[in-house]
């Protein structure tokens, strides 16, 4: 590196003209900055209402009975379970994450590694096919790979008037269920997702 | 240990000249290395306009940068200002850049499918951000670009430039020109509406005539992907679009530009001795050098057709979007895009094969052989009158022939239908959709009664429409004078003209326009129905909310 | 030069200010387009109604060979009740245009004639956006329904005076075995071709204790388990066809926890007429 080639910088007083120029060159990075930010919103995809990525509307007389299997939504992705006194009192529910009563919405795609759960009438829970993860309908995973409880989407329950009577908060690191009384609708915006709580070691009785 | 030992010579100048002096001396290497070869004392130098030193650095990003490479590093004084070039050329790359840049990004929102091109251009310009100002300065820019290239050939040929030793940049100019024109005319195709459809369809119509016929055939089903454009045409005219002519136009402006700068810019005519080219040869007192007064312009010129282009495409030019392409019904009036109407108009005289192909085929043929053949030695208008009238006359007729190739030259058809579609046009909205709904008051009128028609909107249509019968009442005369029945070409006798407006759902109403003539159905008969003679009626819906005025 | 400068930097910043405007009436502009080619949609349907539609169902949707439109019926999803849909109304509505409608409306009777499909992908001629705009423009008939709050009143059903209803109780006509048999083809599928795993077999031979319905019936009514209300044979085959879940037959109980829920539709009571089902239980008594 031969540093005496180089010329040492002289520093010279500024004249109006270069300094006009600098307002111009000034100007047109800002142009660019604003042409930058103007084509990125254009990028940015935008999600319609109804499909997966937007906000999907479903009335109360779509969702399963209290403490009844859960019931799919392919369109958004989710399961949507209706937790009761049968589902909050289940014996295989850790205490860290028991639930309150009401719906939660179930992202479809395992937190493991992405493959979508099924759920097993049979043992009353879900359980992915990948990697044997398993999850209570409540969300939280009990057993395999898994290593947080289920995501779910922000929801808001509204009444007949589109008041907004309850919406989905985090409590003890995830998602809680939102309670239905007196509501009309539920909204779930798929844009939004709440990541399950870290459970690094899955409880393991009557699994 | 070696590996623990982390040498940059960086450190070392801030440890010999303290921490401001090594950012400042770091600053001007990178600066230099940037610009391939100008340091920040220069570049200063260069913005104050001082005189270049000697030996001058602003040379070296020339000869050692890539992006300035081939670009002259000085320019004749007499080929600096707006006379002789106007700036076409660089305007024509502008906007070719222009467009490769604004077609990437609404190629983000499209794809090639006719079932969904049309549902994507209505999510470009209901659903994504400044995706209306995307489309229209993109066609805007497409329009521009093919004026552009044109005023440029134009130059051209009047200052004779194309002349030796610049007869191969003619020829590739011309190979742009065509480029140009294909580019333009297949992006017309991608909104699937019925404009593109048609229009397109029209253009293309002219492949079928190559004879002998299978080989024409052939070409069709080539280049339509069908007997119609379906799916396959559309998908080939869109790669054409946006891969092929993209492609072949960067290289051929590449190998165009080479030879402008080979062989440098032609001095004005009246400069240079006959016969001589001495563009290359520019004395040093007649320089003006690259930078930075060709680049300041060039700047300039970038800033200021960019604000123009964006300033228009935002408040006075919006692409339109007709109703979704429908292969089983062309519009009345349909014509092809405004740079084509020369064809149409030559399609009018005759069999489509001569005036479809042969004759616009010469004409090409003689721009690509023009500098071959034209072999003069003079530059200077004064030598060259019968070559630029030549070229007068042509553009002349070029105008007269895109006039033919417009709808008022012989496609018009009987003027019952074409009072009516003055009103409701089948290619535009035209001054009825324009209008204000709410003026659209429930009731029958009668054209002859237009000044008692309950507001201003409604007599103004019904007074269009009373011009026009008036005047087809004068052809029909004309027609009884000459001995034709009255009734037949643009002539209707005795017309009545009336607007029905009728509430049909909720912010809709159908309106139908009717008009009667000599033999017409008398006032008891049931207007509109099958069987009535010398009436014709034509429907149309009308949606509060449906806003033909907002531009698209 | 200094002026090429200023107007270089004045033009910059012009584009800048009308990029800006843009930007700020961006949101504003983007929905009015979208409402005006929802407009331009519901024009194009009223003319394509006008051509193909309204001598079935009338130029004003009141119906005629076809069912109304125009009607309040068919907004509130009482006809969609009927036939056991669960969509909503516009796909409802999509889908008899574009598929056609292979069994006539509870809400119009049998009048020798269906609806013809006109999508292309049935074999119609239409194209899906033509299909499109004619959804347009029937949903915009809903407008006149709404309330003051923007929705359509929910079917007070005034219910078909022939349907079957839940009541086991009343005297069903005399049934035609024979016109039974043809109305069981849709039971089939899961107590025939799929019993006895999907819903208990109608078929001695698939039966898990080898009797047929009749003798299930005697036997089940008077078991202690059963939930039911039906004192009599009739009664429970009624029962079993419009009350499924009054009493499901073990082992088709399922877990504890699904105890309210069958696999078997309950709405059969509102799609049936009391002659069917007269039909259907005369039809059951005769199957060996």
């Amino acid at each position: 590196m031969t540093t005496e080639a180089i010329k040492a910088p002289v520093v010279s007083p500024m004249t109006r003209r270069e300094f006009l120029y600098y307002i111009w060159f000034g100007s047109l990075a800002v142009f660019g900055a604003q042409t930058g930010a103007a084509l990125l919103w254009f990028a940015y995809p935008r999600f319609k209402a109804g499909t997966f990525g937007g906000v999907f509307e479903i009335d109360v007389s779509e969702l399963p009975p209290v403490d009844a299997a859960p019931k799919a939504f392919s369109g958004g992705r989710f399961w949507l379970v209706n937790i009761g006194d049968s589902i909050k009192d289940d014996p295989r529910q850790p205490d860290e994450w028991r639930p309150t009563r009401g719906v939660k919405a179930l992202y479809m795609i395992c937190v493991h590694l992405g493959c979508l759960y099924s759920w097993v009438p049979t043992n009353n829970r879900f359980e992915c096919p990948c990697h044997g993860s398993k999850y209570l309908s409540s969300g939280t995973a009990v057993a395999g790979p898994a290593n947080r409880n289920l995501d779910v989407f922000q929801m808001q329950a509204v009444d007949a008037n589109g008041d907004v009577i309850d919406a989905t908060e985090v409590v003890n690191g995830e998602g809680r269920a939102v309670s239905i009384e007196g509501a009309a609708k539920l909204l779930i915006d798929t844009g939004k997702r709440i990541p399950g709580a870290s459970n690094p070691n899955p409880f393991e009785a009557n699994a | 240990m070696a590996i623990w030992k982390f040498h940059s010579p960086f450190l070392d100048e801030v440890k010999s000249k303290g921490l401001g002096p090594a950012l400042l001396f770091k600053t001007n290497e990178v600066v230099e290395r940037i610009t391939a070869g100008l340091d920040i004392e220069d570049i200063r130098s260069m913005l104050r306009g001082d005189p270049a030193p000697k030996p001058n650095p602003r040379v070296r990003p020339h000869a050692d940068g890539f992006w300035l490479h081939m670009r002259p590093t000085y320019y004749h004084n007499l080929t600096v200002g707006v006379y002789p070039t106007f700036r076409m050329g660089w305007l024509s790359t502008y906007f070719f850049a222009f467009e490769i840049i604004t077609g990437l990004f609404l190629m983000v929102f499209y794809t090639p499918s006719p079932l969904v091109a049309y549902e994507n251009m209505l999510n470009i310009l209901s659903n994504v951000p400044f995706g209306r100002l995307m489309r229209d300065l993109h066609k805007l820019g497409a329009e521009m670009m093919v004026i552009v290239v044109c005023l440029h050939m134009l130059r051209t040929f009047i200052t004779g430039s194309y002349k030796k030793p610049r007869q191969f940049t003619w020829f590739t100019g011309v190979i742009l020109l065509l480029v140009t024109l294909v580019l333009s005319f297949s992006g017309y195709l991608l909104p699937w509406d019925q404009l593109a459809l048609w229009a397109v369809t029209i253009g293309a119509s002219m492949v079928e005539a190559i004879q002998p016929q299978a080989v024409g055939d052939f070409v069709n089903l080539l280049v339509r992907g069908g007997p119609q454009f379906n799916e396959g045409g559309l998908l080939r005219w869109y790669l054409l679009h946006v891969l092929l002519l993209p492609i072949i136009g960067i290289v051929f402006t590449g190998v165009h530009y080479y030879k402008v700068v080979l062989h440098g810019h032609g001095l004005p005519p009246e400069v240079e001795p006959v016969g001589e080219d001495t563009a290359k040869r520019t004395p040093v007192d007649q320089r003006t050098y690259f930078m930075p007064d060709i680049l300041t312009r060039e700047l300039l010129l970038f800033c200021v057709v960019t604000a123009g282009m964006v300033f228009a495409a935002t408040f006075f030019y919006h692409a339109p979007l007709e109703p979704h392409a429908d292969p089983l019904v062309t519009p009345l009036h349909t014509t092809a895009p405004w740079y084509f109407l020369w064809i149409q108009g030559m399609l009018k005289i005759g069999d489509k094969f001569f005036w479809g192909l042969i004759a616009p085929g010469i004409a090409f043929g003689i721009l690509f052989v023009l500098p071959y053949l034209e072999v003069g030695p003079s530059r200077r208008y004064g030598d060259r009158r019968v070559g630029l009238s030549l070229g007068l006359f042509a553009i002349a007729v070029l105008a007269i022939l895109s006039y033919m190739g417009t709808p008022r030259y012989a496609v018009l058809s009987s003027a019952d239908q074409e009072i009516v579609a003055e009103l409701i046009p089948q290619t535009h909205p035209g001054p009825f959709r324009q209008s204000n709904w709410q003026d659209f008051v429930v009731g029958e009128y009668a054209s002859a009664e237009a000044h008692s028609a309950p507001n201003a909107t409604l007599t103004r249509l019904l007074e269009q429409m009373e011009e026009g019968l008036h005047h087809a009442e004068a052809v029909a005369a004309e027609n009884e004078r000459a001995g034709r029945a009255p009734s037949s070409g643009a002539g209707l006798k005795d017309g009545e003209g009336f607007m029905i407006i009728e509430d049909w759902q909720t912010g809709l109403k159908r309106v139908t326009f009717r008009i009667i003539w000599e033999g017409g159905p008398g006032a008891d008969a049931t207007p509109c129905t099958a069987g009535n003679k010398n009436e014709f009626c034509q429907t149309t819906y009308i949606h509060r909310d449906s806003n033909y005025r907002q531009g698209p | 030069m200094i002026w090429r400068v200023l107007l270089g930097t004045f033009s910059i910043v012009l584009t800048m200010v009308v990029l800006g405007y843009v930007a700020v009436t961006e949101q504003s502009r983007m929905s009015s387009f979208a409402t005006a080619y929802d407009a331009r949609k519901i024009e194009a349907g009223a003319a394509l109604f006008e051509a193909q539609c309204k001598n079935c169902h009338g130029a004003n949707g009141e119906g005629g060979i076809g069912p109304a439109l125009n009607a309040l019926d068919l907004f509130n999803g009482q006809r969609m009740e009927e036939i056991g849909w669960n969509g909503t109304v516009e796909a409802y509505v999509r889908n008899a245009i574009a598929a056609g409608r292979p069994r006539y409306s509870a809400a119009i009777g049998d009048r020798g004639q269906r609806m013809p499909t006109f999508g292309q992908a049935y074999g119609g001629p239409l194209r899906d956006d033509q299909i499109e705009t004619l959804v347009a423009f029937v949903m915009n008939w809903s407008k006149a329904f709404e309330g003051p709050d923007g929705r359509i009143p929910s079917a007070t059903a005034t219910p078909n005076p022939n349907a079957a209803g839940n009541d086991i109780t009343i005297e069903l006509p005399a049934g035609d075995a024979a016109r039974g048999a043809t109305l069981v083809t849709a039971c089939q599928a899961c107590h025939v071709a799929g019993a006895p795993t999907v819903g208990p077999a109608w078929e001695t031979a698939k039966a898990v204790d080898g009797k047929n319905i009749v003798q299930h019936a005697e036997e089940r009514l008077t078991d202690a388990s059963y939930t039911g209300q039906a004192t009599t044979v009739d009664q429970y085959l009624f029962e079993s066809i419009v009350n499924p879940a009054a009493f499901i037959v073990p082992p088709y109980e399922g877990a504890t926890w699904q105890a309210t829920v069958t696999t078997m539709p309950n709405n059969y009571g509102a799609t049936l007429l009391k002659q069917d089902v007269a039909d259907i239980i005369a039809y059951l008594k005769t199957i060996p």
